[in-house]
C-alpha cells in the first residue's frame, strides 16, 4: 500500500517536473524568437535629438534690436529657437547635476562642448554637483542672418538658482540674475550654442511692490495675529472636505454641481465658514483636463461665494519630487491656476503644500525647503491680496517658514492633553500670526479585526477633549477632517492595506448612510439645525457578534477537519 | 610570556574596534576656521596665472579647504598650497581662460568659508582667428538679394575679442575690391549686411581685425526671374504639307537686371488650332536662348502659336495659316491601272515621299463607296485595281491627296 503511494506521489512529481520544464523551455524558445524578431527602430536612421522634458519649462520673451536686419524672425522660427536654446540649458543643468554629458553635444558645438566635458570630468572626480535651473529669460536679437542660419542675442536678467554640493551636503545655495552673450547656429537643423559667455551677474532684487486689487478689504487678511475681514474678526471655522463618494482625485474627474450645491448648503447650515479642499497637481496639469477642472474649481467658488464660506486651497497635492528641475513646471502650474483666481475674496488662502515636511524623510531636506522658498516667492506675485499659509503635519514643524507665511498652518492627530503645551511653544514663536489648526480628528472605525478599533463616541469624547483644550489655549481656528465618511478611498492615499484604508474612510462627521454623529456638536456651531435624528451606535452591535459567530464557526470547522484527516492517514497506515 | 600574549590580544583588539569605529563612522573634523585676509585681481587677462591668496586661522593640517570656481562653462575645484595659515590658490586651468563672471567659493570641509567673484576678460594683445558665418550663399535678386555676415575674432583661448578698432569687410564686385565698415559693431562681435546683389556672378568675401583675417566665403548670385519676351519663326511655308519643318526661336530671355536666364530653363511652345486642339513641345534655354522645330501640319488649318516659362514669363501669340499644298491632281485611268503624274506643290518642289493618296471608287447606281490607298513616292503612285473585288457596273473614281480632290472619271466593270 505504501509503496503505491509512493510510487503515485514520484509519477505525479515527474508529471509535474515535465510541466515545469515545458513550460520554461517554452518560454526561452519565445524570447529567443521574440529578440531575433525585435530590430533597430528604422527612426533611428535619421539624427535623434534629446528633447526637453515637460518640466523644464521657464518663462521668457524675445525682443529685436537689430533694425539692419532684412529678414525678421516669425513666431514659428522663435517658437523652434526657443526650444533648442531652452533644451540646451535643461541639457546644461542636467549635466551638472549628474556629471554626464549625455544630450550636450546635441546643443552645444565644439569648442564649447569639449570644455564642458571636461568640467564634468572634473567635477566627478572632485564629488562636486550643482542643481541648477533658471527661471526666466529674456532674449534681445542683436543679429539675425539673412539665411536664417545664425543668430546672436543677449539673454540678459536670467533668473537662475543654484547648489553647489560636495559630496552630500551643500556649501552654496543661491539666485542670481546672470547676462549671457549667445551666438546659435542652425546645424542638421538643429539650433546649437557657438558662443556662451557669462557676462555679468547679480543678486535679484527682491520685487515686492505687487499690484494689489483696488478693493483688497474684501479678502480675509491679518493683522496684529488676528484674521479680519472688512472689519469684523473673522475666526475660521470650517472643514477639510470632499464630496462623499468622490474623495481625493476623484473629486474633480467625478465633479457633480448638484452635490456640491447640496454640500457647501449643508456645510453653511452647520455655522462653519470655512472649507478646504485639494488640487491634485497631476489632474490641473494635464491640458487634457485643466480646462473642465477649472470650471469645476471656479464652479466651487462661486457656489461657495453664495453661501459665504471661504476656502482655502491646497495645491500641489500628490507632488512629491521637489527636484530643482521640476521648478519652472511647478512655476507654470501656479501661474496658469491662481493668477486668474488672484482677485477672487472667496479664497481666504492658498496652502502651498499639504504636510511637506513628511517628505523631509524622503528628500534631502533642502529640496523641500528650497522648492517651498520658490514658491512662496512665485505665489506673492501671482496672488497678492490673498493669504498663503503652508499645511504642515505638526505643529513642530510648522515652526518651518514662519516668516515666509501670512498665517501658520499645523495639523494635530496628537493626545489631546499634548496640544496646549505644542501650541504655546509655537505660538511663543509668531505671536503675530494666527495659527489655523488645519486638520484633526479622529476616526470611528469599529472593527473586530483590525487595530486602532474605535467607535462614534470614542470620537465624540475626542472632539469634546481637543476642542476644550482648544479654548483652554485660545485657539480660534480650526478646519476639522473632514464632512463626510468615504464609501472608497484611492490607493494613492494610505495605500492598501485594509486596516489603514479602513480607518482613513471613517474619519468624516457624516456616515456613509447620511446620519451625523455626535462629534460634530463640537465643530459645528448649529449642530442642532442638521441633526435629524439621534445616531445610536455601540461598538458591539449585530454586525459586531454575527461576525464573531462566523469566526468560531470557521475555526471549528477547521480543528473538525484536522481530526479527519488524522483519522484517514492511521487507517492508511494500518 | 602570557602577559604579552595578553598585551598583544588586547592592543589588536583596541585598533580593531577603533578601525570599525572609523568605518561605521567616518572620522569627524572639526574646525573654527577664520578668514582673516584674501587677496586676489578682481579682473583677469585670460591666460594670465591667477592667485587666490588667504589667510586662514583656526586650521589644522588634517583640515580640507578647496577653492571652487564656476563660470559659463561648469565648475573647477582647486587645493591650496598652504604656508603656515597662508593658503593659496594657485590658478592655471580654464577657470582663467574662459572669458566672463565667474564665482568663487572657498570651503573648509566642505562648508562654505568664503565667496567671490571676479572677471576674465580676453587676451586683446593677440587675435587668433576671426570666426565668421556669411550668408546665404546663394543669392536671387528680389528673394534673397542681400548677405548678411556676422564676425567674431577671438583670441587663443576662443574667447571673443571686444572691438575697439577699425573691423573690415572686404568684397570682390564688379570694379574689384571694397572696402566697407560694418556699421554695427557689438561687444564681442562685428556684423555686416552686405548691399543687394543684382548682377548675375561670384562675389568674394572676407572680414579683417588687427593682423587676422577671416576665411574667404564665396557667394553665388543667380539671375532673377524672366522677363516675358518674343520669338521668330522661320521656315513657315504657309502649306499644309506635313513635310515642312517650322523653327522657333526665342529672343535672349532676361531678367529685369539684364542677367540672362539660367542655361536649361525650361520653356514652353504650345499650340492651338482651329479645330481647339492643343499640342505642345518644350525646350530648354541655352545663354537665354530656346529653340524648337515643328512639322507644318498635314491639313489646312490655323495655328496660335504662344511660348511661356511656367508661371514666370510668358510671350505674345502669332497666328498661322496652312493651305493646301497641292493646286490639282492628275493622273490617268487605262485597263483598271491608275497612274498619278507627278505631285508638285504649289511653290513647285514635289510632294514629299510617303504623302498618302485615297482612291475612292462610288458605284454610280447604288452609290456603294469603296476605299483604298498607297503612298506616293518620287511625286508619282502607280496602282492596278483588281475588277474581280468588285460587283459590276457602273463607277466613278476620286483621288484625294493632302486633301485636295482630283476631278472625276467614270469606267465600267
Amino acid at each position: 500500500m505504501n509503496q503505491s503511494i509512493n510510487r503515485s506521489i514520484l509519477k505525479a512529481l515527474i508529471f509535474a517536473s515535465f510541466v515545469l520544464c515545458s513550460v520554461v523551455l517554452l518560454y526561452g524558445i519565445s524570447r529567443v524568437f521574440y529578440y531575433f524578431n525585435t530590430g533597430a527602430d528604422r527612426s533611428t536612421m535619421l539624427p535623434q535629438f534629446s528633447e526637453i522634458k515637460d518640466v523644464y519649462n521657464p518663462s521668457y520673451s524675445w525682443n529685436y534690436s537689430d533694425p539692419e536686419c532684412e529678414k525678421k524672425p516669425d513666431t514659428i522660427f522663435l517658437n523652434k529657437l526657443t526650444r533648442d536654446y531652452l533644451n540646451a540649458f535643461y541639457s546644461f543643468n542636467s549635466s551638472q547635476r549628474t556629471s554626464k554629458s549625455i544630450g550636450l553635444k546635441d546643443y552645444f558645438i565644439d569648442p564649447i562642448y569639449g570644455k564642458m566635458e571636461q568640467y564634468l570630468a572634473d567635477n566627478k572626480k572632485n564629488k562636486i554637483r550643482v542643481e541648477s535651473t533658471s527661471l526666466s529669460h529674456h532674449m534681445n536679437i542683436t543679429y539675425f542672418s539673412n539665411d536664417a542660419q545664425v543668430i546672436r542675442f543677449i539673454d540678459s536678467n536670467v533668473l537662475e538658482y543654484n547648489r553647489i554640493y560636495r559630496g552630500e551636503k551643500p556649501f552654496s545655495e543661491k539666485y542670481n540674475w546672470s547676462n549671457y552673450e549667445v551666438v546659435m547656429k542652425l546645424e542638421n537643423g538643429k539650433w546649437k550654442i557657438r558662443q556662451f559667455d557669462k557676462i555679468s551677474i547679480q543678486p535679484p532684487i527682491n520685487n515686492t511692490s505687487v499690484t494689489l486689487a483696488t478693493d483688497s478689504t474684501d479678502f480675509i487678511r491679518v493683522e496684529n495675529g488676528t484674521f479680519y475681514l472688512k472689519d469684523k474678526e473673522f475666526q475660521v471655522k470650517g472643514i477639510n472636505y470632499y464630496p462623499q463618494n468622490f474623495p481625493w482625485n476623484r473629486f474633480w474627474k467625478y465633479y457633480d454641481e448638484k452635490i456640491i450645491k447640496d454640500d457647501i448648503a449643508l456645510i453653511k447650515k452647520s455655522g462653519l465658514n470655512s472649507v478646504r479642499i485639494f488640487i491634485p497637481l497631476q489632474q490641473f496639469d494635464d491640458p487634457k483636463t485643466f480646462d473642465d477642472n477649472f470650471l469645476h474649481l471656479q464652479h466651487f467658488l462661486k457656489t461657495c461665494a453664495k453661501n459665504e464660506i471661504y476656502v482655502m486651497i491646497t495645491l500641489f497635492d500628490f507632488y512629491s519630487t521637489y527636484q530643482t528641475m521640476d521648478w519652472t513646471f511647478c512655476d507654470r502650474h501656479i501661474e496658469k491656476l491662481v493668477k486668474p483666481l488672484a482677485n477672487d475674496p472667496t479664497i481666504m488662502a492658498w496652502d502651498i503644500k499639504n504636510e511637506p515636511d513628511l517628505d523631509f524623510k524622503n528628500h534631502p531636506k533642502e529640496y523641500v525647503t528650497s522648492w517651498i522658498n520658490f514658491i512662496l516667492t512665485q505665489m506673492r506675485t501671482y496672488a497678492p491680496n490673498q493669504l498663503i499659509t503652508i499645511g504642515w503635519s505638526n505643529l513642530k514643524d510648522a515652526e518651518n517658514f514662519i516668516n515666509g507665511v501670512d498665517f501658520i498652518s499645523a495639523h494635530y492627530y496628537l493626545l489631546p492633553e499634548d496640544f496646549a503645551k505644542q501650541y504655546a511653544t509655537l505660538k511663543s514663536l509668531t505671536p503675530n500670526k494666527p495659527i489655523v489648526i488645519q486638520e484633526y480628528g479622529t476616526h470611528s472605525y469599529n472593527s473586530l479585526y483590525f487595530p486602532d478599533s474605535r467607535t462614534i463616541w470614542d470620537q465624540e469624547a475626542y472632539y469634546k477633549s481637543i476642542h476644550e483644550e482648544f479654548k483652554k489655549a485660545s485657539m480660534n481656528h480650526y478646519m476639522a477632517w473632514t464632512l463626510y465618511d468615504f464609501k472608497s478611498i484611492p490607493n494613492e492615499v494610505v495605500g492598501k492595506l485594509p486596516w489603514r484604508k479602513k480607518i482613513q474612510q471613517n474619519f468624516g462627521f457624516i456616515d456613509k448612510n447620511g446620519n451625523v454623529k455626535p462629534a460634530f456638536k463640537y465643530v459645528a456651531p448649529n449642530y442642532d439645525k442638521i441633526v435629524k435624528k439621534k445616531i445610536n451606535r455601540d461598538r458591539y452591535n449585530l454586525f459586531y457578534f454575527m461576525s464573531l459567530f462566523v469566526f468560531l464557526i470557521l475555526i471549528i470547522f477547521v480543528i473538525l477537519l484536522g481530526f479527519y484527516v488524522a483519522k484517514i492517514k492511521a487507517k492508511v497506515n494500518q | 610570556m602570557i602577559n604579552k600574549k595578553a598585551h598583544l590580544f588586547y592592543t589588536l583588539f583596541v585598533i580593531s574596534v577603533y578601525l570599525l569605529g572609523c568605518q561605521s563612522s567616518p572620522m569627524k573634523f572639526t574646525h573654527t576656521a577664520i578668514l582673516r585676509h584674501i587677496n586676489y585681481e578682481k579682473n583677469l587677462k585670460a591666460g594670465d596665472t591667477f592667485y587666490i591668496k588667504t589667510v586662514i586661522d583656526g586650521l589644522s593640517k588634517s583640515n580640507t579647504v578647496q577653492l571652487h570656481i564656476r563660470n559659463s562653462y561648469g565648475v573647477e575645484t582647486f587645493s591650496p598650497i598652504i604656508s603656515k595659515n597662508n593658503y593659496v590658490f594657485k590658478i592655471y586651468s580654464q577657470a582663467n581662460r574662459r572669458k566672463g563672471i565667474a564665482e568663487f567659493f572657498i570651503t573648509v570641509e566642505n562648508k562654505l568659508l568664503h565667496e567671490g567673484k571676479f572677471y576674465v576678460t580676453e587676451d586683446t594683445t593677440r587675435t587668433n582667428f576671426i570666426v565668421s558665418y556669411v550668408g546665404p550663399k546663394f543669392l536671387i535678386p528680389n528673394v534673397i538679394p542681400a548677405v548678411s555676415a556676422l564676425s567674431i575674432p577671438v583670441d587663443s583661448m576662443d574667447n571673443a575679442i571686444s572691438i575697439k578698432d577699425t573691423f573690415d569687410y572686404y568684397e570682390t564686385d564688379t570694379k574689384g575690391i571694397l572696402r566697407t565698415f560694418p556699421k554695427q559693431k557689438k561687444i564681442g562681435s562685428a556684423s555686416y549686411y552686405f548691399e543687394p546683389k543684382y548682377i548675375k556672378g561670384n562675389y568674394m568675401m572676407s572680414a579683417q581685425y588687427r593682423e587676422s583675417s577671416s576665411k574667404l566665403y564665396a557667394i553665388h548670385t543667380s539671375s532673377d526671374a524672366a522677363l516675358n519676351y518674343e520669338f521668330i519663326i522661320s521656315g513657315y511655308n504657309g502649306l499644309a504639307d506635313g513635310y515642312q519643318l517650322i523653327h522657333f526661336k526665342t529672343d535672349q530671355i532676361v531678367d529685369k537686371y539684364a542677367n540672362i536666364i539660367p542655361d536649361g530653363t525650361l520653356v514652353n511652345f504650345t499650340i492651338i488650332d482651329r479645330e481647339g486642339h492643343h499640342y505642345f513641345t518644350k525646350t530648354t534655354t541655352i545663354n537665354g536662348y530656346a529653340e524648337a522645330d515643328i512639322t507644318q501640319p498635314e491639313r489646312p488649318t490655323v495655328w496660335r502659336v504662344v511660348s511661356n516659362i511656367d508661371n514666370i514669363a510668358t510671350s505674345s501669340g502669332v497666328k498661322l495659316n496652312f493651305d493646301y499644298p497641292i493646286d490639282s491632281i492628275h493622273y490617268e485611268l487605262k485597263d483598271y491601272k491608275v497612274n498619278i503624274a507627278p505631285v508638285y506643290t504649289k511653290l513647285g518642289y514635289l510632294i514629299a515621299d510617303g504623302t498618302q493618296v485615297n482612291f475612292i471608287i462610288t458605284h454610280t447606281n447604288n452609290k456603294k463607296t469603296y476605299t483604298f490607298s498607297s503612298q506616293l513616292k518620287n511625286g508619282i503612285s502607280y496602282v492596278v485595281f483588281n475588277k474581280d473585288l468588285y460587283p459590276k457596273g457602273d463607277y466613278s473614281l476620286q483621288i484625294e491627296i493632302l486633301g485636295v480632290r482630283s476631278k472625276v472619271t467614270n469606267f465600267k466593270i
